[in-house]
């Protein structure tokens, strides 16, 4: 039926492609870059960054197709300097890019994997801070600021709708500036909660289609035995069911007595329109300060929340199981970090997740980008260096994405390069391609040279090349899904399977089939015995045999599977497998030729014949007459 | 008075406090069952076996070493009336997970229950048990006499080793269930309220029993006159051979079933038909009953008994356009779901509570009810009166898949469905017979052995009406070749509630393109939306789950999908009524308030929903059955299950008949 991107195997952990340069080394390319990535759950997606053209700084997208980063390509034409892109992606290809240029909002769409970008539609004037989510369905919302207030903008079946009513509270409070830049989360029910901050405070309100809830409820608080000083940063993340939502953010709290300033991420789960209280989600770091917030969860709530230390430099993250219940923090980099880490938790897959930072300096004594992934959601695994050191030092301060499919595969985006020679570099971590199996050509072939087929896995990124072995010998090579053997092979029982390789040569291997080639057609002779009479049963026997190719064992052909005997008239005996009698009686007189065919499991055929004549028989004699006699006359 | 002895006085109190407790009998008096029922169809001589009953729980399961069915004393039985749920109003872990209690019925045998010539050789009684959950093993006078499994459906047992003066009736009641029993144990889907769910009857039976009565309509075109096919088990319950008439009555149109000689303890399967030239169909709209009767004699004339029943004539059949029709007029049903569940009283339902439930689906503009259980008579009654459809189901609910594959279970299964399609068949209210709900998705290999099996079987058992079953689907899942044995498919709708395929349901602006693909699947079979529904239990934001208002605005939206959708054969809201469902249940409701379903149009205590009058206006709405006109059905099976005894068989009587009133 449908074709919503839901189901997942379940991840392992990935497999990282060398890192790929999408644009530079340029001095075009700006700092900060803008980095935003996104990938819809069947894999195609889009990275958008800054670049300069003429001196003029404008948004570039690399869309995400067919597995591959695209060249780059400007998506602002004809406007002047933009800034802020955002970037959401949907299944097929969809892409929405919002930005700010000229201190309107635009947004440029592309509907689909084989369309071009439409020309920018301004949406907002006076606007800033656009931030941007898509469900699964390709239904999005775009929250921003502008005019004082919080607004959200609705996107759904290729048209974007502005909200009539503000978020905010007040348009006297700085609401959605600063650090009170609004986030959005849209789940997968079409409903969109907006966070923004607003006079010091972090607020949430949902939105579905372009209704503005009636609730607006505040999220920050203060810690046991804190006072709140300010609250901002606002990240919110939900399930495909919006009535679960968490929020982290950054706050200011004046703890203990005297009371001394700390600053702390924070988490308030969101259920329904209450939230349950305020918990940290900086873990030991807390002690010492901590900032920068970042979240993301799952269709089921599984994710991650991230913080930075702000003396240490140390990556915490805080898992989130069921409905985004926190499960546990945990410090994401092993080694020291000389700077902030610029953590960005992804969702890659319906569970699985991973968080992705620089870490400074790296293996090589410069900055470079690291992954930890998350196969069930809630366990990192082992540190992946993503980047590479050839290409210089890498700078997620300006700019560090990443995002997933529902297969779990992941990219992640960054910034690298000196001065003057800036680059956008992204790598793709791989899942191995799905199970799949073999469909043809069936337990027994009469061709010595047979098409072997198989079903393509699931494989969202591709391409996939396959490895087809025969008798435990790879024998080719190929991205198509049949094969044709290219040699003879001897009749009898064979062997074979289909390796499926991704790009990074991860495989997934397909069930070993077997295939019996028998290309001797069977034998059979013919007998018939009884009066050639019509009315009279006649019997055949049919003797049948399937050989094997001179020389050959009898166990290299494939058997028989079929005998029939036609009698010529339209009157066919079909004769169980071992049985060779058939009989029939012929209706009519004439010449008619008595066919025995029999096939093997292979398909060949064998035939035999002879002719018989039918005759009519004889007309009896008809009796003489019997005196009629007294007492055998006709019964009253 | 020392430390030492102080504690053994204390230790002598409470240990001999229910000692004596015990000791006390519940005063109690054997009292006769009285001539009435609570529902009409059915043997004449029925007395309810009401009045004061006794129970005792049994938390320990003890009572069959230390033989309470023997025992006289009432020392530790409670009063109770029957029907009765012993764990009514208790929604602990162990409530749900069942136990088992014992009833008691003391009792006399009325007077005047047979004619003063009727020897006392041939005066035989049988006790009816509407319901009883979920095992229950009689006793009479201290000898077992029966035992059955499985609630929701009723059985009888011969009174063999009665009394003059007091008998004593003990019904031990084993609500514990297994994943292998139906519905599965220990959990589910509603709560297990353990004991006598309906109530009980003696019937008297003067030598000859008219234990199995059908009574089946044919009608070949909504024009056409009908064929009634009547088939009655007549049941010899002595020792001796006896010669009986078997007559009856549709409306006026008499019907002879003629004469036998039936055998020591043998039965007679006697068949009529007669013809109703100018039928007055029953249907949604004009519910119109014939009054059948059927009257047992022995050769000498005298009355034996008899059974009565209220029928209706009409046709239920899948058009070849893959759509239900009632009398050839297409149906696009709405109601909602009953659960037999009461705050107070449990699932055992006395005849106001259970005319309340129906009353609120008259308010609603029901045309179809379901529930995961065959319903009780009276509810079925009351059905048929009201020109509403039955979706009639057995509990084969959400079974695991290795079951559905063992030889055990499906004859267990397949016995459910037969007891039900023999209970219910004569009530024209029940428009198919539902095999099941929510089996695995996608099909499996068992799954579809059952589908096939039980459906091959209703159809064998009933030709009239379709099979059916509600299932649970989503995006991506392909067609199922194994449905193709159902002339109904159900769909369960929860898209915006319930996740189902990693998300695929998330949306409701999915449903209608669903909708689409799943009539692409089954383009041939008639679907109806057999579940849809929000849980509410509090106001506040529409987009929240939970609250009224977003109960009210998912259900018109779902509603106004299906009526987009010309083809979908009827639309069923779950639940009329909140219903306690299993401990700690969440049910997509972000603030739940466990076991309680809070799906209803009305709160457990009664009190109608906001959604209520919603869902009324929309139900209200819609042209739930098409005018008169003529659609080809399928072609219908009317050979019955019973070969015909030529040799009893009369010719078919055939002058007009009348409806009840």
């Amino acid at each position: 039926m449908g074709g919503a991107w839901a189901q997942s195997a379940a991840a392992q952990q990935p497999l990282a492609a060398p890192p790929h340069v999408i644009d530079g080394p340029s001095a075009s390319i700006v700092r900060p870059a803008g980095i935003a990535m996104s990938i819809a759950r069947d894999g195609t997606g889009g990275l958008v960054y800054l670049k300069q053209v003429a001196g003029v700084q404008h948004v570039f997208v690399s869309a995400l197709t067919g597995g591959s980063f695209q060249t780059p390509v400007q998506v602002d034409p004809g406007l002047g300097a933009s800034s802020q892109p955002v970037i959401a992606a949907g299944n097929g290809g969809v892409l929405l890019i919002a930005f700010v240029s000229g201190g309107e909002l635009y947004v440029v769409d592309r509907p689909g994997a084989s369309s071009g970008f439409v020309a920018p539609a301004g949406l907002a004037a006076g606007a800033s801070n656009p931030a941007i989510s898509i469900t699964n369905f390709s239904k999005a919302y775009l929250a921003f600021a502008a005019g004082g207030a919080v607004r959200a903008a609705y996107y759904n079946l290729g048209v974007w709708s502005v909200a009539p009513t503000p978020f905010s509270i007040s348009s006297a409070d700085g609401a959605g500036t600063g650090s009170g830049r609004p986030a959005v989360a849209a789940a997968g029910d079409g409903v969109g909660i907006v966070a923004w901050g607003e006079a010091g405070h972090i607020f949430t309100r949902r939105i579905w289609g372009t209704s503005v809830s009636v609730a607006t409820v505040q999220a920050d608080a203060a810690l046991p035995g804190c006072s709140e000083l300010s609250a901002g940063e606002p990240a919110v993340g939900s399930e495909g069911n919006s009535s679960y939502a968490d929020v982290a953010f950054h706050e200011v709290l004046g703890c203990g007595s005297p009371a001394q300033q700390r600053s702390r991420v924070l988490i308030n789960r969101l259920v329904a329109s209450q939230f349950l209280g305020v918990t940290a989600a900086d873990g030991s770091a807390g002690s010492s300060g901590a900032d920068d917030p970042g979240i993301t969860m799952g269709e089921y709530g599984h994710g991650w929340i991230t913080a930075t230390g702000t003396t240490s430099n140390a990556l915490i993250g805080t898992a989130l199981g069921d409905d985004g219940q926190v499960w546990g923090t945990t410090q994401v980099n092993g080694a020291a970090n000389l700077t902030a880490p610029d953590g960005d938790p992804v969702t890659a897959g319906l569970f699985s997740n991973l968080i992705a930072w620089q870490q400074s300096p790296g293996s090589s004594g410069q900055p470079e980008i690291r992954v930890r992934y998350a196969p069930g959601g809630s366990t990192l695994g082992p540190e992946i260096v993503a980047s590479s050191p050839a290409q210089g030092p890498t700078d997620a301060d300006n700019g560090l994405a990443g995002a997933g499919d529902v297969a779990g595969d992941s990219a992640v985006a960054w910034v690298q390069g000196a001065p003057g020679a800036t680059e956008i570099v992204a790598a793709q971590l791989y899942q191995a391609p799905p199970p799949f199996g073999t469909t043809g050509p069936g337990r027994y072939v009469g061709l010595p040279e047979p098409q072997l087929s198989w079903a393509a896995p699931n494989e969202l990124w591709g391409p996939v090349t396959y490895t087809v072995t025969l008798d435990g010998n790879p024998i080719g090579r190929t991205q198509a899904t049949t094969f044709i053997v290219p040699t003879a092979l001897p009749d009898g029982p064979h062997a074979w399977t289909v390796t499926a390789a991704n790009p990074v040569g991860q495989t997934s291997q397909t069930g070993v089939v077997g295939v019996f080639v028998d290309t001797v057609a069977p034998t059979g002779q013919i007998a018939l015995s009884g009066t050639r009479l019509i009315g009279h049963s006649l019997n055949t026997f049919f003797t049948y045999a399937d050989p094997p190719p001179p020389g050959d064992p009898t166990t290299d052909a494939s058997g028989i599977s079929t005998a029939v005997v036609s009698w010529g008239d339209g009157n066919v005996s079909r004769l169980h497998t071992g049985w060779h009698r058939s009989f029939h009686t012929y209706k009519s007189p004439g010449t008619y030729t008595i066919t025995g065919v029999v096939s093997d499991r292979a398909g060949n055929v064998g035939h035999a014949t002879l002719v018989v004549r039918i005759a009519k028989p004889r007309p009896k004699p008809k009796p003489k007459p019997k005196p009629n006699k007294p007492g055998h006359g006709r019964r009253r | 008075m020392s430390a030492r002895r102080l504690v053994l006085v204390a230790v002598v109190l409470v240990l001999g406090a229910p000692a004596i407790a015990r000791a006390q009998a519940t005063p109690y008096t054997a009292t006769p069952p009285t001539a009435q029922t609570l529902y009409r169809d059915g043997q004449t001589g029925r007395y309810l076996l009401g009045g004061e009953w006794l129970y005792r729980a049994d938390p320990t399961a003890a009572g069959v070493a230390q033989q309470w069915y023997a025992g006289s004393s009432t020392a530790a039985w409670s009063p109770v009336t029957v029907p009765n749920s012993f764990n009514a109003g208790d929604f602990s872990s162990g409530s749900m997970v069942g136990s088992v209690g014992w009833y008691r019925r003391d009792f006399t045998l009325p007077t005047g229950a047979f004619g003063p010539k009727v020897p006392a050789s041939l005066q035989r009684w049988i006790v009816r048990f509407e319901s009883v959950n979920y095992r229950a093993t009689v006793w009479l006078n201290g000898r077992q006499i029966g035992s059955h499994v499985d609630a929701y459906v009723p059985f009888e047992i011969d009174l063999n080793g009665l009394r003059a003066g007091v008998n004593r009736l003990i019904v031990r009641v084993d609500s514990r269930r297994g994943p292998g029993d139906l519905p599965p144990g220990p959990s589910g889907g509603w709560w297990n309220f353990g004991g006598m769910l309906g109530e009980v009857y003696l019937r008297a039976v003067d030598a000859a029993d008219l234990s199995e009565v059908q009574v089946t309509p044919v009608l070949p075109c909504p024009t056409c006159a009908a064929t009634i096919q009547e088939t009655a088990t007549v049941r010899n319950v002595t020792g001796a051979a006896h010669q009986v008439a078997l007559t009856g009555r549709y409306g006026s149109v008499p019907l002879d079933f003629g004469t036998a000689t039936i055998a020591p303890h043998q039965s007679w399967t006697a068949t009529s038909t007669a013809v109703v030239p100018q039928p007055q169909l029953w249907s949604t709209d004009t519910p119109r009953l014939y009054r059948a009767t059927l009257t047992l004699s022995d050769q000498k004339g005298n009355r034996l008994g008899g059974y009565v029943t209220y029928s209706g004539i009409r046709t239920i059949a899948v058009t070849t356009g893959g759509q239900l029709a009632l009398n050839g007029r297409l149906l696009h049903l709405r109601g909602a779901f009953i659960h037999q569940q009461n705050v107070q009283t449990g699932a055992a339902l006395s005849i106001p509570q259970m005319t309340a439930l129906m009353g609120w689906e008259h308010e609603l503009g029901s045309t179809v009810i379901r529930s995961h259980y065959p319903l009780p008579p009276a509810i079925q009654e009351l059905a048929d009166r009201m020109g509403i459809l039955i979706w009639s189901e057995v509990p084969v609910y959400q079974v695991a898949d290795p079951y559905l594959g063992q030889p055990g279970w499906r004859t267990r299964a397949y016995s459910f469905l037969q007891q039900n399609i023999l209970a219910s068949e004569n009530h024209p209210s029940v428009m198919l017979w539902s095999i099941a709900n929510e089996l695995p998705t996608p099909v499996t290999a068992n799954e579809a052995g059952y589908i096939s099996g039980a459906a091959a079987l209703a159809r064998k058992l009933d030709p009239t009406r379709p099979v059916g079953m509600a299932i649970s689907d989503w995006p991506g899942v392909p067609c199922q070749a194994a449905y193709a044995p159902l002339g109904v498919i159900g769909f369960n709708d929860y898209f915006g509630w319930f996740d189902a395929g990693g998300g695929g349901t998330d949306d409701r602006d999915q449903l209608g393109p669903f909708l689409d693909s799943l009539r692409g699947c089954y383009p041939t079979q008639a679907i109806m939306v057999t579940e849809f529904g929000f849980e509410a239990n509090r106001h506040g934001p529409v987009e929240e789950r939970g609250t009224y208002e977003f109960q009210s605005d998912s259900a018109a939206y779902h509603l106004g999908v299906f009526a987009t959708k010309s083809w979908l054969s009827g639309a069923i809201y779950f639940a009329l009524q909140n219903f306690a469902s299993r401990p700690g249940w969440g049910g997509g409701n972000p603030w739940p308030d466990p076991p309680w379903v809070q799906k209803g149009l009305v709160d457990q205590l009664g009190n109608l929903k906001p959604a209520f009058a919603v869902v009324s206006t929309l139900f209200h709405a819609v042209s739930q059955i098409a005018p008169m006109r003529r659609v080809a059905p399928r072609p219908a099976h009317p050979k019955r299950r019973r070969p015909a005894h030529p040799k009893r068989r009369r010719p078919a009587a055939s002058r007009s008949g009348s409806p009840a009133t």
